[in-house]
């Protein structure tokens, strides 16, 4: 897991790209589905991840949804409007990061 | 597998007893920890073990921690604290760029105004923190009575000794009695209201943080 600071920057967008595939979540379901489809590579803590879902909705790009499952209640985000904008923004951002860093780290010689 | 009535209410009762009783972050956190527990029961693991388990692994988050943002002699759970450090830090710049850029620029470019003129800006500068200085006090109060603890009602507290800018600039003034504007008292009574704007703020957050919680 000596990865996870390299993914510490990326954590609104993984939220953001999540909640626009998967209408709404809770907190541990975030935390579940990002273990599953990163295989165990990317655990999201708890410490981490509920500051990051407030700051989004304090930011107006997150809405929230209460609801009562069982016998506790359950809070769900949704993206609003503006987040799902910001997401597309983001992930654009982010493409554009990753091809930077496939260029630095994997640059292609050519003899030009 | 769910978790029952008795079993939940030791899941509480552990929270309380870490005093982690935010209103606005205790819902998901305890549903949270319900979450990991179920998932332990799935697994065949007993609930005193899964509970245990489980614990392990939230007590890093009940530590008590404090932050060079809100200040080190204030400190809450780490939990609380990563919350507060995201919602204040915007503010912390602000407030920072409130008291020391009138300082520089006052510095860099003097300024001096007629006697009389610098009197009059003096008093209502005078009034005007004395305005926003009740509207403080009335903050305070509210909060410190008040029972509910918010992640915004931490950060309140950890702000309210830059009171002390806000009465040392309005008691001595922007003007020198030459009428040169004092870059230092200037710094402070920015600064000052700055830090009004920033109770103001989460003031509001705190509010709307209970409301969110009875419409629950």
């Amino acid at each position: 897991m000596g990865n996870q600071k390299l993914f510490k920057g990326s954590l609104q967008t993984i939220i953001l790209k999540l909640l626009a595939s998967n209408d709404k979540m809770y907190g541990y379901e975030i935390t579940q589905k990002v273990k599953e489809l990163t295989k165990g590579e990317l655990q999201i803590t708890e410490g981490a991840l509920y500051p990051a879902l407030h700051k989004l909705e304090a930011d107006g790009l997150l809405d929230v949804e209460v609801a009562k499952v069982g016998n506790r209640m359950r809070k769900y985000y949704k993206l609003t409007e503006s987040g799902t904008k910001e997401t597309v923004n983001k992930l654009e951002e982010m493409q554009e990061f990753l091809k930077t860093m496939q260029q630095l780290v994997n640059p292609k010689f050519s003899l030009e | 597998m769910e978790i029952t009535k008795e079993q939940l209410l030791q899941v509480e009762v552990y929270l309380q007893h870490k005093d982690f009783d935010f209103i606005d972050l205790n819902v998901e956190v305890l549903d949270h920890i319900i979450s990991d527990i179920e998932s332990l029961l799935v697994k065949k693991y007993s609930f005193d073990n899964a509970f245990k388990i489980t614990i392990l692994k939230w007590e890093k988050h009940f530590k008590e921690t404090s932050s060079f943002y809100l200040g080190f002699h204030y400190s809450e759970s780490k939990i609380v604290v990563k919350k507060a450090i995201k919602m204040f830090k915007p503010f912390y710049f602000l407030y920072l760029a409130a008291y020391i850029l009138p300082v520089i620029f006052l510095k860099l470019v003097p300024i001096q105004i007629a006697i009389a003129f610098a009197e009059s800006i003096n008093s209502l500068l005078f009034c005007t923190s004395l305005v926003m200085l009740s509207y403080l006090v009335f903050i305070f109060f509210k909060t410190v009575n008040s029972k509910v603890k918010t992640t915004y009602r931490f950060i309140l507290k950890t702000q309210y000794l830059g009171l002390v800018l806000l009465i040392t600039g309005a008691t001595m003034g922007v003007f020198r009695e030459n009428g040169e504007m004092n870059p230092v008292f200037t710094g402070f009574i920015c600064g000052g209201f700055a830090i009004v704007f920033i109770c103001h703020h989460f003031y509001k957050k705190h509010i709307e943080a209970i409301k969110k919680c009875k419409i629950l």
